[in-house]
C-alpha cells in the first residue's frame, strides 16, 4: 500500500487544471473515477507515477482531506485493515478505475484503498465475444 | 500438483497444474472451472467441449459431467464449486432486488431452480482480477476463511453481472421478437457461441455448426449477426486472434505455429489482420511484451 494520488479539491476543476499546466508546468495525465460518475484530473510534472488529482470541491463537505491509498488486492487489504478494527463507509465496489473501499477516520479525514484495473485492452479484444 | 480448500460452508476451491486426469461425476453444487494454461476436455451429458486459456465453463448443479485432462505440457486451471447455503445467501442478498433477471420474473423467494448458463465464456474484467488474485490466495495455502468468501462473493457476482449482461445484451437487439422466442434464440446462440470456443483451432464450417446450434445456416448467420452485432465467422476470428495474443506473450512459438496452432491458413493473413487490429505487427507486440516481463 503506498500513496500514488496527491488530491487537491478545487471547485471549479478546469481553472485549477490551466493553473497547474500553464504556470506549474505540469501535463494532463488522464482521468480517475473515484466515486460513482465523478472524475478526477490527474496530472504530473515528471516521470514517476506519483500524480497531483484534482477532486471535485463537493465531495469535500463531509470530510477534511482524501487520502489515495494504491494496493495491488483491494479485497485482500480491505480484509486486512477490517482485521485491525478499523470501520468501512461501505463494501468494496467496481469504478472505472478499478476497485475501491473507503474509511474515514475520527478527525473526518477519508481514505480510499484503490486497486486499479486496466479494463480497456482485454475488453476491447474479447468485445467481439 | 493440486491445492483444494474445502471450506466450511461448503465452498470448495481447487488450483491445480495436472498433465493427466479423467473425471466423471454429477456436479453437486454450481461450479466455475477456469483455464490459465493448456487445454482441458469436458463432456456434459452430451456435449463435447474444449476448454482454452482465460476461458471458464460454468456447470450448473446435477450435470453429470467428465473432465479430461492427457497433455504433454501441464494444464493450469482453477475450479471453483459454491455450497447451496452461499448460493441462496447470494440469490436472497442479491438476486431479490433484482426484477430484471429472466428466472426472477414475479418470484421474490430464493429461486431454488435458477440455473445459469452451462456455457464458455471469455475471462476478463473484474471477474478475471478478482479470479487470479484468489488463485494466488490457494497456491500460498491461505485458510483465512473469512477473506476466501469474500473473494467467492465478488466472483459470483461478477459472473452474475457477466452473464445478466450477455442475456440483456442480447434481448435488447432482439427485441422485436416475442420474450419466448428470444429466450430460446439466445440459448441457441449460446450454443454456437460454445462451439466457435470449444473448436476455434479447426476448420469450422457453418452447417457444422449450425446442426449444432439447432438452427439453419441462414438463421444462424442473420440471428448472431442481429443479436451481436457481428458475424460467426468475425467472431471466430475474433477468438483466434485472442488466443495469438496469448501465445505470443506467453510462448516463443515461431508464426507458422501460432498460425497453425488458432486454426488459422496463411501467416500473411495472420500478420494483416493483426495488424488492423492492434497497429502493430505480432513480433513487435511479442517484443514488447517480453520488454514489459
Amino acid at each position: 500500500m503506498r500513496i500514488k494520488y496527491i488530491t487537491i479539491p478545487s471547485g471549479n476543476i478546469a481553472e485549477e487544471e490551466t493553473f497547474f499546466v500553464k504556470f506549474l508546468g505540469f501535463k494532463h495525465t488522464g482521468e480517475l473515477e473515484l466515486w460513482p460518475n465523478v472524475h478526477c484530473k490527474l496530472l504530473s510534472n515528471n516521470d514517476t507515477d506519483i500524480h497531483v488529482a484534482i477532486i471535485p470541491g463537493r465531495c469535500m463537505l463531509n470530510q477534511k482531506s482524501v487520502i489515495i491509498l494504491n494496493t495491488e488486492n483491494c479485497l485482500k487489504q480491505y480484509h486486512e485493515i477490517i482485521k485491525n478494527g478499523v470501520v468501512f463507509n461501505h463494501k468494496p465496489y467496481y469504478v472505472s478505475a478499478g476497485m475501491i473501499a473507503e474509511f474515514t477516520d475520527k478527525e473526518g479525514n477519508q481514505f480510499i484503498l484503490l486497486e486499479e484495473r486496466s479494463y480497456t485492452e482485454e475488453e476491447e479484444a474479447w468485445k467481439m465475444c | 500438483m493440486e491445492n483444494v480448500l474445502k471450506l466450511s460452508n461448503e465452498n470448495r476451491i481447487c488450483s491445480s497444474k495436472l498433465t493427466y486426469k479423467n473425471v466423471t461425476e454429477v456436479n453437486n453444487n454450481f461450479s466455475l472451472h477456469v483455464n490459465f494454461d493448456g487445454n482441458e476436455k469436458f463432456v456434459l451429458n452430451k456435449k463435447k467441449l474444449r476448454l482454452f486459456p482465460h476461458t471458464f465453463l460454468a456447470i450448473n448443479p446435477g450435470t453429470l459431467y467428465s473432465d479430461i485432462i492427457d497433455s504433454g505440457s501441464p494444464v493450469q486451471k482453477l475450479s471453483i464449486s459454491f455450497g447451496k447455503g452461499f448460493m441462496d445467501d447470494f440469490k436472497t442478498s442479491f438476486l431479490k432486488k433484482d426484477s430484471s433477471f429472466p428466472d426472477n420474473y414475479g418470484n421474490h423467494l430464493p429461486s431454488q431452480n435458477l440455473a445459469f448458463n452451462e456455457t464458455i465464456f471469455p475471462l476478463f474484467g473484474d471477474l478475471k482480477y478478482n479470479i487470479e488474485h484468489l488463485a494466488v490466495l490457494v497456491r500460498s495455502n491461505c485458510k483465512d476463511e473469512l477473506l476466501l468468501n469474500e473473494f467467492l462473493y465478488h466472483i459470483l457476482l461478477n459472473y452474475y453481472t457477466l452473464y445478466q449482461k450477455d442475456v440483456l445484451f442480447v434481448e435488447e437487439s432482439l427485441k422485436d421478437l416475442q420474450f419466448v422466442t428470444r429466450k430460446e434464440i439466445y440459448r441457441r446462440l449460446s450454443l454456437a457461441k460454445e462451439y466457435l470456443y470449444s473448436n476455434f483451432d479447426q476448420k469450422i464450417n457453418i452447417y457444422e455448426l449450425s446442426t449444432y446450434s439447432c438452427m439453419s445456416a441462414t438463421h444462424l448467420i442473420r440471428s448472431f449477426r442481429q443479436a451481436y452485432h457481428t458475424t460467426p465467422h468475425q467472431f471466430l476470428m475474433n477468438i483466434r486472434l485472442k488466443h495469438a495474443e496469448f501465445l505470443l506473450k506467453n510462448t516463443s512459438y515461431p508464426i507458422n505455429k501460432i498460425v497453425n496452432t488458432v486454426g488459422l491458413d496463411s501467416p500473411s493473413t495472420f500478420i494483416k489482420l493483426f495488424k488492423i487490429r492492434r497497429k502493430i505487427t505480432p513480433l513487435k507486440y511479442r517484443a514488447s511484451h517480453h520488454v514489459i516481463k
